[in-house]
């Protein structure tokens, strides 16, 4: 096995120079080229570009040529000749992965980040908070001023020291350090935070992120099928071999594989759906909007109301169950609880038979369509594909669709040739996607040790290999992150399942409190690294209260931009792009596995220093030293916070690249650059697909063909170890519970058009993960702003985030393309422009989330940024309207929830709220509010 | 030896990574003698056009980049008062920045930009000179074998090359110009540009279901050419390819059924024919 490198001096990304035509050849350096173009100045690095963060999330790199202090351009990067691409080979064709792997525009544009306006550049200070007076009641008011280093490092201190104090300790501090960002190895991480107070050993409150992008698997399709490592989906092991060979049909039910894939995968989303195409597959959308996917790729476009898809499964079971066409024998042998659902399905239960006129009457979708769909899926092999996406992830009652849509696969044999559950994600292997082998080609002992994991990840809840974390490490308090604005403003609150992404189903039996005891002073400190929340989690005008709230005496924030959260701070630290420091960048999020060194390529930005550097300063002024014994197993070094160079070399020396090749640390790091392991043959992959075992005996071969081929369904972490309709968990500890039933049942509630709210509120308003953000992060560069999607320029000169908004549904408003227009419930006021088009279905406007907040008025809640989230329904709303108690499923929705549309005089505004507008003023409006609009001086 | 490129509308999927590796390799950065930098928003040398297709659930979209042709008869050269405007060997249509004065006496209206067809010449407020695409020229020069937006593409939809290559002379042919209404001769040559369709679902409203395998026919009303298709599983047709601004008469049939004519449609838009109802022969 022959592992390739490419020599940083001769040419990055370089081509061979192998004769042949192939007129796409970009350049071929010779090494007198190169050795000019180094000896010009130009320095090339391999900068890592994508937005997943967790320290390992890194795909294929940018080829950034900086030079003088600036970058001057960024090269797509291209997968060496002598490294052996996957290829997936089947009757229909060979899929062969190409050479170019370019990052998407979001991360392309990215450099226009280092530069920004937006930049916090120095410790910033708010300018009316002083531990004698704090003015909390301020926060998302005051500006900031600029304070040093030293000064801000001191203030950390003390209030630490004061928190330890008077509280007796830090386990009053909220550390919310999870989620996205930037993807380098130790330097640009969002747990380091964790990792302080873990050293400082008197405990902190860890912030859960919720299950968000896989939410409605976690907490519904779990029950279904188990499935706990791939957190409640089938796992993607495998899978897309048997998809290109034998499916017929693809129904992609939400998700968006050319916005998300092609942003994590190098345009991987794009390529598959040729392949599908090429392969003769009907690619079927159901969704309410003609997404990015949709629009070039979807063969049927079946428009659905938002949240309203398990009505839809529910009658294609009916007409299955009607015409006898359902897998009957699968039924029988490898599931549990068929009789009770065909029971409710034929309205034998509560008397409403689930037929497509009562599906039609809730989806919107015509009775024709729905019998046209149920025959197809039964005719034709079809495959469900996901990438995020749709009700099951993003809307209320999200179990509700996950379970009805695994129903449905269940119903057709789940795991027979050409009957899958595919996803688009398609890195080699992770411990949140596969079981046991991995999505594409790849060498198992290369998905092992091929690229190092730092260990912090821990924190994240995310993946040690052989070690996974849950449950929390000693001295953390787990507070899942949909209920932290309760936890603040009305403690305590109750709820079940910790949210922990790899935690197994059987944790969501478990109560959770916070505070965990009556004694326990609640939350006094917040320690924000994500500086997202305002725009990126429900019922934020909440969050924006609890940030305010006087129990909550300190908050800093550490990140590079002024944004969202960093506006409610007291302390702001600046943080650094990937651009402005070395770093080691573990490729896990690519196809295949690659470690690269990325260097510098230009100065650090004002006085900002790393995350890692800056969580190692305080730590060193706390006098954190070595390694408690207890820990001394999951850290690679004595320190906690090793010097770089130290913790970088050590990582690397785990990997195959270091203990199989032989290659040094300092070879890898000054001449070699970047790794990239080899796939395996055609016939290698054959061999493990059909070797690597799911259950003793059993090889995974393709997908879950494991488990249709097994005489009795068995081995799943269920009740009974088959996949069940009744989840007979769910049975035991919530029997009565009429939100989330042992059965899946379709649920009438208020925020759905059939509701007597939709009188007041006749709209749904849909977000997706953004096409021109990933989530939160990079709102504000100028080459994406520009883009018509992305946003729109109104009247007034300010990027509105646009409201897509179907021609009849603007009519009748009276709006037209471009006009600003607030979205607004009961919860508050969010400004757009509109972007009038049929690619959204009459009854639905669409508005993505993660748009930076820009507040007119914390009192009134509106927000002139396009913080969709903002207005989204708090979490316990459902808890408090149907089932008063412990909150059963802490969900978080952020979709298809009601809404009305109108024009806004944008005049009258500014003359009702002056101070809002006059604070952006001075801004670049290209960029959006920035340093001149929240700093002093 | 001159070059061309041949973009490939049916492979672009609209990523925008064309426009945005333009701005990466201009703004900012002086590229003189061939091009100054520039501004940081406003200019879009090469540009993603996105064109909404027809609508109800029949709704798609169309990508289309465009940028300067490099015509063999160029306007903008045929118009400039200073000669600013010069062809590479490459054939690259160039505006020397040294030369342009933004036609000053012009009331800083660029000729060239009214002039060329394709809306291919910017203005730099701050320079006070016009811009446009060079085919990455310095670059080229520099024995880079594309411009940066063919390297980026993610598709390859957008080819470069040298026009006396087989390949190219293949991807030439069954290629056109964006807008052959102006013989300006372009070195840029698209395939597969947006052709309208006729679309729609066809329902039997007795028996609520879709129509299959009903046959569709739409006949240019001028020419008679005749398209056709049969309705799929969904009861769906496309009636793809045909030409914009044409008159066609539309039929349906199906055994079993009484056949319809569905009038004389044009093709300005796509036409979206969201419910057609057929009727069971009595």
């Amino acid at each position: 096995m022959v592992v390739s490198y490419v020599d940083a001096v001769s040419a990055l990304s370089r081509q061979s120079g192998a004769a042949g035509p192939d007129p796409q050849l970009l350049r071929r350096l010779s090494p007198e080229e190169a050795e000019a173009l180094k000896s010009s100045g130009y320095r090339v690095s391999y900068v890592t570009a994508s937005l997943n963060g967790h320290s390992v999330l890194a795909n294929f790199p940018l080829v950034a040529y900086c030079k003088d202090n600036r970058i001057i351009r960024q090269l797509p990067f291209y997968i060496p000749d002598g490294v052996r691409r996957w290829k997936i080979v089947t009757g229909r064709g060979v899929f062969e992965r190409p050479k170019k792997a370019p990052n998407y525009p979001v991360s392309f544009a990215w450099r226009q980040r280092v530069y920004s306006p937006t930049r916090v550049r120095y410790p910033l200070k708010r300018v009316d908070w002083s531990p004698e007076n704090r003015n909390t009641q301020n926060r998302g008011k005051s500006k900031f001023v600029r304070i040093s280093w030293d000064e801000a490092i001191e203030i950390i201190a003390s209030e630490i020291e004061r928190i330890r104090k008077v509280y007796g300790g830090t386990h009053v501090v909220l550390v919310q350090a999870d989620g996205h960002g930037q993807s380098g190895f130790l330097h640009s991480v969002h747990f380091w935070g964790h990792h302080l107070f873990n050293a400082l050993g008197t405990g902190w409150i860890h912030q859960n992120r919720n299950p968000d992008s896989w939410e409605g698997y976690y907490w519904g399709a779990k029950h279904v099928w188990g499935f706990d490592q791939p957190i409640g989906r089938p796992p993607n092991d495998t899978t897309w071999d048997d998809v290109f060979k034998n499916a017929e049909m693809i129904v992609l039910t939400g998700g968006d594989p050319l916005t998300t894939t092609d942003a994590w995968n190098n345009f991987l989303g794009t390529h598959f759906m040729r392949w599908i195409k090429q392969a003769g597959i009907k690619v079927v959308a159901i969704s309410p909007d003609v997404n990015y996917t949709n629009a070039v790729f979807a063969d049927k476009w079946i428009p659905i109301r938002p949240n309203t898809d398990a009505a839809l499964y529910f009658a294609i079971a009916y007409l299955w169950i009607q015409w006898g066409t359902y897998d009957k024998k699968f039924i029988e042998t490898h599931t549990v609880g068929f009789e009770e659902f065909r029971r409710y399905i034929l309205g034998e239960e509560d008397g409403v038979p689930k037929t497509p006129e009562w599906a039609e009457r809730i989806t919107g979708v015509p009775v024709e369509t729905i019998k046209a769909l149920a025959r197809a899926w039964a005719k034709k092999r079809t495959t469900l594909a996901i990438h995020y996406g749709g009700p099951k992830i993003r809307g209320i009652l999200s179990h509700l669709p996950a379970r009805a849509e695994a129903y449905v696969m269940m119903m057709q044999g789940l795991g027979a040739p050409g009957r899958q559950f595919a996803r688009f994600q398609l890195p080699a292997f992770t411990l949140t996607g596969n079981e046991k082998a991995p999505t594409l080609p790849t060498y198992m002992e290369v998905v092992k040790e091929g690229a190092p994991v730092n260990p912090v990840m821990a924190y994240s809840y995310e993946l040690v290999p052989g070690r996974p974390i849950y449950p929390p490490p000693p001295g953390a308090i787990p507070l899942i992150k949909t209920l932290v604005p309760d936890a603040i403003l009305n403690p305590p609150v109750e709820w079940y399942g910790s949210g922990s992404i790899i935690a197994p189903t059987q944790d969501q039996f478990n109560k959770y409190r916070f505070p965990p005891t009556d004694d326990h002073p609640g939350i006094r400190m917040i320690w924000n690294e994500n500086s997202s929340i305002m725009t990126c989690w429900n019922d934020s005008w909440r969050w924006a209260q609890a940030f305010r709230h006087p129990s909550v005496e300190f908050i800093v924030t550490i990140h590079p931009w002024l944004e969202n959260d960093a506006y409610f701070s007291d302390l702001i630290l600046p943080a650094q792009t990937v651009y402005e420091h070395d770093d080691l960048v573990s490729a896990m999020w690519a196809d295949m596995r690659a470690i690269y060194y990325q260097d510098r390529c230009v100065e650090p930005i004002g006085e900002s220093k790393s995350d890692y550097e800056i969580h190692k300063m305080v730590a060193d002024r706390l006098g954190v030293g070595k390694v408690r014994p207890d820990f001394r197993d999951s850290w690679p070094t004595e320190e906690w916070f090793p010097e770089p160079e130290k913790f970088l070399r050590v990582m690397y020396e785990k990997t195959l690249a270091y203990k199989k090749y032989g290659i040094s640390w300092e070879e890898f790091k000054t001449k070699r650059k970047i790794v990239v392991y080899d796939a395996p043959t055609p016939e290698e992959w054959e061999r493990i697909k059909n070797t690597v075992e799911r259950l003793p005996g059993v090889p995974v071969k393709e997908g879950l063909r494991w488990y249709y081929e097994l005489p009795e369904g068995r081995g799943l972490n269920t009740k009974s170890g088959k996949m069940e309709f009744v989840s007979g968990w769910l049975k035991d500890y919530f029997p009565d519970d009429k939100l989330r039933p042992p059965l899946a049942k379709w649920i009438d509630h208020e925020e759905l058009p059939t509701s007597p709210k939709a009188k007041k509120y006749p709209l749904q308003v849909m977000s997706n993960h953004p096409r021109w953000r990933h989530h939160a992060q990079g709102d504000d560069m100028p080459w994406i702003r520009e883009i018509p999607t992305a946003k729109i320029k109104g009247p007034d000169g300010y990027y509105y985030e646009p409201l897509w908004i179907n021609p009849a549904d603007a009519a009748k408003r009276g709006i037209k393309h471009g006009d600003i227009v607030k979205v607004y419930n009961d919860y508050g006021a969010v400004l757009g422009a509109a972007y009038v088009t049929e690619r959204v279905r009459p009854g639905v406007v669409y508005m993505d989330h993660g748009s930076k907040f820009d507040p007119i008025s914390i009192e009134d809640r509106i927000d002139r940024g396009g913080a969709i989230d903002t207005i989204a329904p708090p979490t316990r709303w459902v808890y408090d309207k149907y089932q008063p108690g412990p909150i059963i499923v802490p969900e978080m929705p952020v979709s298809g929830y009601l809404v009305e549309v109108e024009k806004v005089d944008i005049e009258e505004l500014r003359r009702k709220y002056p101070e809002a507008f006059k604070r952006v003023e001075k801004m670049n409006a290209a960029y959006g509010p920035g340093y001149e609009s929240w700093v002093m001086g | 030896m001159g070059k061309v490129m041949v973009i490939d509308v049916a492979e672009c999927i609209g990523c925008y990574l064309c426009q945005l590796a333009c701005k990466d390799e201009h703004v900012g950065n002086d590229w003189s003698p061939y091009a100054k930098p520039q501004p940081e928003v406003g200019h879009f040398w090469m540009k993603l056009n996105d064109m909404e297709r027809g609508g109800g659930s029949f709704t798609r979209v169309s990508y289309v980049p465009t940028l300067c042709a490099h015509c063999e008869n160029a306007p903008c050269m045929n118009v400039c008062p200073v000669n600013a405007i010069y062809r590479s060997d490459d054939g690259a249509v160039i505006i020397d920045p040294e030369k342009c004065n933004g036609c000053a006496d012009y009331g800083y209206e660029p000729l060239c930009q009214r002039a060329c067809p394709y809306g291919a010449i910017y203005f730099n407020e701050e320079l006070k000179i016009a811009q446009k695409c060079t085919f990455c020229e310095h670059l080229l020069k520099s024995g880079w074998k594309q411009p940066r937006c063919a390297d980026v593409c993610p598709t390859d939809a957008i080819k470069f090359g040298d026009e006396d290559d087989p390949e190219m002379r293949k991807l030439m042919e069954g290629a056109e110009p964006l807008h052959p209404e102006v013989d300006v001769k372009p070195r840029v040559l698209y395939r597969n540009l947006p052709r309208p369709y006729i679309a729609g679902t066809i329902i039997d409203p007795a028996a609520r279901e879709v129509v299959e395998g009903a046959s569709v026919t739409a006949i240019d009303v001028v020419s008679r050419k005749e398209y056709r298709t049969l309705t799929d599983e969904f009861g769906d047709f496309w009636l793809r390819g045909l030409e914009w601004n044409h008159k066609y008469l539309v039929k349906v049939e199906k055994d079993g059924y009484s056949p319809r004519v569905l009038g004389v449609l044009s093709t300005e838009k796509d036409v979206v024919l969201e419910r057609v109802e057929l009727h069971r022969k009595a």
